[in-house]
C-alpha cells in the first residue's frame, strides 16, 4: 500500500511539472515517513544528501562537461565538419555523411547530446542548405548525429550508469567506443541509401585536391590529441576516469585559450553551465537516492526480481520486453532522469537474468537514445528545429529512416554482445 | 522574463545571494580541475602525489560545487521536469498543483537542512575532523549543505506563494520556464 501511495505521489508530481528530482526527493520521504515514520526519514535524509554529493568519483560529470564547455568556446568543434566534409568529397550526400562523422568526433570529446547537435546544426545544417540538400534529409542527419556523443567516451549517461550500478567507469567509457563506430556507420549507411532511392535529396559536391585534403587534417589536429588523452590514457590504464577527466578540461580550456577565445567573460560562462548542468544531474541523483532507500527498506526491487526470475519465460523475451519499455520510456522522459530511475531497479533483474552488467549500460543509453529524436520530447529535434526554423513535423519525419537504423544497431549487440564486450575485455 | 513576475523584491534578493552562491561553486569546479592535473603532473613526474587532494575534493570541493549551485539552477529552471503534460491541466489547477508540490518540497529541504545543521553543530562542538593524512575539520562540509539547501529551501517558498498567488489571481505571478525552443521555432517555420 504504501509503494502504491509513494508511487502515485512520484507519477502525479512529475505529471504537474515538479522538477524531477523533487518530485522524487517528496516521494521519497513521504514513503520513507510511512514506512518507518520520523526517525527513518530524518536518519535518511542526514545522510543521503552527502552521500550523493560527498565522493570523488562523481567529478568525472563536471569534469567532463567542464570540457565539453571549453571546447565549444574554443570554436573548434565547427572545424570537425569542415574537415570531415573536405574529405567525403564529391560522394553524393557527403556533407550529410561528413555530419555523422562530425557527430563521432565531437562526441569523441564531449558527453552531452544535445551540446553536439547544437553544435552541428549551426554548422552543417547551412551548408547543406547552401548546396540544396533536402531540409527533412539534412535535419534528420544532424538530430540523430547528436546522439552519438552519449555513446563514444566521454559519455555522460554512461559514467552515470556507473556510478548508479557500481560499475567501473572506465570499463564502460571503453564499452561504447565500438558501438558508437557501429552507430556512425548506420547512419552514413542511411544517408547512402536514401540517396540512392532520391537521388534529388542530396546534389554531388565538389572534390577537394590531396592538398586540401592534408591541410584539413590541421584543423583536426588538436582535437585528436584531446581524445587520445582522455579516451586513451583511460584505455591503457595510464589514468583513472576521474584523473583523465580533470586533464581533458584542462587541456580543452588551453585550446580555448590557444585559440584566443577564453576571455574572462567565456570563462565564467563555460564554469557556471558546469556548474549548472552538474547540479542538475545531482540533484537528480540526491532524489534517487532517497527514492532508492524507500524502495529497498520496501524491499519492492527484491520481490520484482524474484517474481520475474520465477517466471517461465526465455530471459531474451524478458531483455526485450525491457529495451521495449525503455523505448517508450525515452518519447516522455529525460534520458538521465530515466537512467536514474529504474537502473536500481532493473539491473539486479537483468543480473539475476544472467546477462552482464556492462553491456546492459551501453544498450539502455543506445535504446534511450531513440528517444532523443522521436516525438513528443526528442531534445536533439527540438535543438535543429531552433537552428533550421523548420517545422518539428518535418524534423522527424526526416529523422525516422535513422530511427529504423538505429532499432537494427539495437537487434545487432543484443544479439552479439561481444560487440560491446570485446574492447573492454583488451584494456 | 523579468524578475519582478516571481512575486518582487524578495525574489531579487534572493538572485542575488544566488549569483554570488553560484560564483563560489563556478570556482569549486575550476579549482576541482586545477588539483587534479597538479596531482597528475605531482604524480607522474615528480613522484610526489599531493597528499590532500583526495580529501580537499571529496569533502569540501564537490559539495560546494552541487550546493551553492542548487537554488540558482532552480531559479534558472536548470532543474530538469517534465513539462509535457502541463498543458493538459487546467491553468489555475496546475498552479494550485505547483504551489502544493513545492510546499512539500519546501519541507523536505527544510528537514535536509535541520538535520545538516545538527550534524553541523555536533561537529563544531565535537571539532570532529576527517580520519585522514590531513585532519581537516568536518563542520565546512556541513555549514555548505546548510546554506545551499536553505536558500533552495527559501526559493521553494516563493515558488509556494508565486503559484498560490497565480492560482487565486488566474494570471501568471510566477517565474514559469521558457517556453520550449521548439515553439517558437516550429510556428515560425509553418
Amino acid at each position: 500500500m504504501t509503494v502504491a501511495i509513494a508511487l502515485g505521489a512520484l507519477v502525479l508530481l512529475l505529471l504537474i511539472g515538479l522538477p524531477v528530482a523533487l518530485a522524487m526527493a517528496v516521494s521519497g520521504a513521504l514513503g520513507l515517513y510511512l514506512v518507518g515514520g520520523m526517525p527513518i526519514l530524518g536518519g535518511i535524509l542526514k545522510t543521503a544528501p552527502l552521500s550523493s554529493a560527498n565522493s570523488y568519483e562523481i567529478i568525472t560529470i563536471p569534469m567532463f562537461i567542464l570540457m565539453a564547455e571549453f571546447v565549444i568556446l574554443s570554436g573548434v568543434a565547427s572545424d570537425l565538419f569542415r574537415a570531415a566534409t573536405i574529405w567525403m568529397g564529391r560522394v553524393r550526400g557527403g556533407v550529410a555523411m561528413a555530419t555523422a562523422l562530425a557527430g563521432a568526433g565531437f562526441g569523441a570529446i564531449s558527453g552531452s547530446s544535445t551540446a553536439a547537435a547544437a553544435t552541428l546544426a549551426s554548422t552543417s545544417i547551412p551548408a547543406m542548405m547552401d548546396e540544396g540538400y533536402d531540409p527533412k534529409l539534412a535535419g534528420g542527419v544532424v538530430a540523430i548525429s547528436g546522439t552519438l556523443a552519449m555513446l563514444i567516451p566521454p559519455s555522460i549517461a554512461l559514467i552515470l550508469y556507473g556510478i548508479i550500478a557500481d560499475i567501473p567507469i572506465g570499463q564502460l567509457l571503453i564499452a561504447g567506443l565500438i558501438p558508437g563506430i557501429i552507430v556512425t556507420l548506420a547512419i552514413i549507411l542511411t544517408v547512402a541509401l536514401l540517396v540512392r532511392i532520391e537521388p534529388g535529396a542530396a546534389p554531388q559536391s565538389r572534390s577537394y585536391s590531396f592538398a586540401e585534403k592534408i591541410a584539413a587534417l590541421k584543423r583536426v589536429g588538436p582535437m585528436l590529441l584531446l581524445f587520445i588523452a582522455v579516451t586513451g590514457s583511460i584505455y591503457t590504464g595510464l589514468a583513472t576516469p576521474t584523473e583523465a577527466s580533470g586533464i581533458g578540461a584542462f587541456v580543452a580550456m588551453l585550446l580555448a585559450a590557444w585559440e584566443r577565445r577564453l576571455t574572462g567573460q567565456g570563462l565564467w560562462r563555460a564554469l557556471r553551465r558546469a556548474a549548472q548542468t552538474s547540479c542538475m544531474i545531482l540533484f537528480i541523483i540526491l532524489g534517487a537516492h532517497i527514492f532508492g532507500y524507500f524502495f529497498t527498506l520496501t524491499r519492492v526491487t527484491n520481490d520484482l526480481t524474484d517474481w520475474v526470475a520465477a517466471l517461465a519465460v526465455s530471459p531474451w523475451i524478458i531483455i526485450t520486453i525491457i529495451l521495449i519499455g525503455y523505448l517508450i520510456l525515452g518519447f516522455f522522459m529525460d534520458q538521465i532522469a530515466i537512467l536514474i530511475l529504474t537502473v536500481p531497479v532493473v539491473l539486479p533483474l537483468v543480473m539475476a537474468l544472467g546477462f552482464d552488467p556492462v553491456w546492459f549500460g551501453v544498450i539502455i543509453v543506445v535504446t534511450a537514445e531513440v528517444g532523443m529524436v522521436t516525438p513528443p520530447l526528442g531534445m536533439n529535434v527540438f535543438v535543429v528545429a531552433r537552428y533550421t526554423r523548420r517545422p518539428l513535423g518535418e524534423l522527424f519525419r526526416g529523422v525516422m529512416p535513422h530511427v529504423w537504423a538505429h532499432l537494427i544497431v539495437i537487434a545487432l549487440l543484443t544479439a552479439f554482445p561481444a560487440l560491446v564486450l570485446w574492447l573492454p575485455s583488451t584494456m | 522574463m523579468s524578475e519582478r513576475t516571481e512575486i518582487g523584491w524578495p525574489s531579487v534578493v534572493l538572485a542575488k545571494v544566488e549569483t554570488v552562491l553560484v560564483a563560489l561553486s563556478s570556482i569549486a569546479i575550476g579549482s576541482i580541475m586545477l588539483i587534479v592535473v597538479w596531482d597528475v603532473i605531482m604524480r607522474y613526474a615528480f613522484s610526489a602525489p599531493l597528499g590532500w587532494s583526495y580529501e580537499l575534493i571529496a569533502a569540501y570541493l564537490v559539495v560546494a560545487a552541487f550546493f551553492f549551485a542548487l537554488s540558482d539552477t532552480l531559479h534558472h529552471h536548470g532543474h530538469v521536469a517534465i513539462d509535457l503534460f502541463q498543458p493538459l491541466i487546467p491553468h489555475r489547477t496546475r498552479h494550485l498543483l505547483l504551489a502544493l508540490g513545492y510546499a512539500a518540497a519546501t519541507v523536505v529541504l527544510a528537514l535536509i537542512a535541520w538535520q545538516a545543521w545538527l550534524r553541523l553543530e555536533s561537529a563544531w562542538a565535537a571539532d570532529s575532523r576527517l580520519s585522514t593524512t590531513m585532519p581537516w575539520p568536518t563542520w565546512p562540509t556541513y555549514a555548505i549543505v546548510v546554506v545551499g539547501t536553505g536558500l533552495v529551501m527559501l526559493r521553494s517558498i516563493l515558488r509556494v506563494f508565486g503559484h498560490l498567488a497565480s492560482c487565486i489571481s488566474g494570471h501568471d505571478l510566477v517565474e514559469l520556464p521558457p517556453p520550449p525552443v521548439t515553439s517558437s521555432a516550429g510556428e515560425d517555420a509553418e
